[in-house]
């Protein structure tokens, strides 16, 4: 028995929920900072808000993530991906990796946005706003692959 | 340099440093440690035909050293270069480019390695 393997499913949804809330955040925020490029500043505070409410859903998806990942190695990766589509093992991989590299930009955008004001400090935007982007990218791109992965083999007999 | 500007360079060269540690261990073949799930237990690199996991140790080692690096600068930023005075835009302009990039080429060294590896449009 695989650490987990009996909750795989609730958890599995517990974590595509958590993506949801993600997904909305870091969409709205990235709309705000767009706003902030072009002199609009307006929702500095809902911008605030929604950059904490990315922190706390990426945690909690990472988390959710972590978790299930021993049953998904074993199960999906091992037993199918790995013999019958190794170019989804590819895609899987780099999804991990640009992951965990998110993780570093989630925490220096979060601690930066509490150390400045957008409309005050708008140099900072340089480095502030590309870190959303990439950020918004990254999550994009494990949403996308992730849902994919479970089209192809979202669970095991 | 004040001490927001401080933190800014610090967070800056933290995500730089993960980022570029994060690659440095694929691209050396460091060896981690793994966690093998059939077995329930943890062991020093990887074993043919067993399924282990090593990307937990691999983030916690990038993150540790990121850490590291970003306190480093933090340091030197605010207690050796000192000072009240704001870094100019053309500096933030030009910290932007550099941590962007360092970043994307971080990223497109995984895409490549494992695209390469498991003959993604090969």
């Amino acid at each position: 028995m695989v650490f987990l393997e009996s909750f795989y499913i609730p958890l599995l949804i517990a974590h595509l929920i958590a993506t949801g809330v993600l997904l909305g955040s870091m969409t709205h925020n990235l709309v705000y900072v767009i706003g902030y490029l072009r002199g609009r500043f307006g929702p500095k505070r809902r911008e605030a808000r929604q950059a904490a409410i990315m922190w706390w859903s990426y945690a909690v998806t990472y988390g959710i993530g972590a978790l299930i990942y021993p049953a998904f190695r074993v199960h999906v990766r091992h037993e199918y991906l790995d013999a019958h589509l190794p170019w989804a093992t590819g895609i899987f991989e780099v999804k991990e990796h640009w992951g965990a590299l998110a993780v570093a930009i989630l925490c220096a955008y979060w601690a930066v946005r509490r150390a400045f004001d957008p409309e005050e400090d708008r140099a900072l935007l340089w480095v502030y706003a590309p870190w959303c982007f990439l950020f918004n990218a990254i999550i994009w791109y494990k949403t996308i692959i992730g849902g994919l992965l479970t089209i192809l083999r979202g669970y095991w007999q | 340099m004040t001490r927001r500007d401080a933190k800014v360079i610090g967070w800056s060269v933290f995500t730089i440093a993960t980022g570029a540690m994060y690659a440095a261990a694929t691209l050396f073949g460091i060896p981690l440690l793994r966690y093998y799930p059939l077995e329930h237990v943890w062991r020093w690199g990887s074993q043919p035909g067993a399924p282990s996991q090593g990307w937990y140790a691999h983030q916690a080692v990038a993150l540790v050293a990121g850490a590291l690096c970003g306190a480093a600068a933090y340091a030197l930023c605010s207690r050796v270069l000192g000072g009240d005075r704001p870094r100019s835009p053309a500096f933030w302009r030009a910290c932007g480019l550099a941590v962007t990039a360092a970043l994307l080429a971080s990223m497109a060294y995984m895409l490549y390695h494992e695209f390469h590896k498991w003959g993604v449009l090969v």
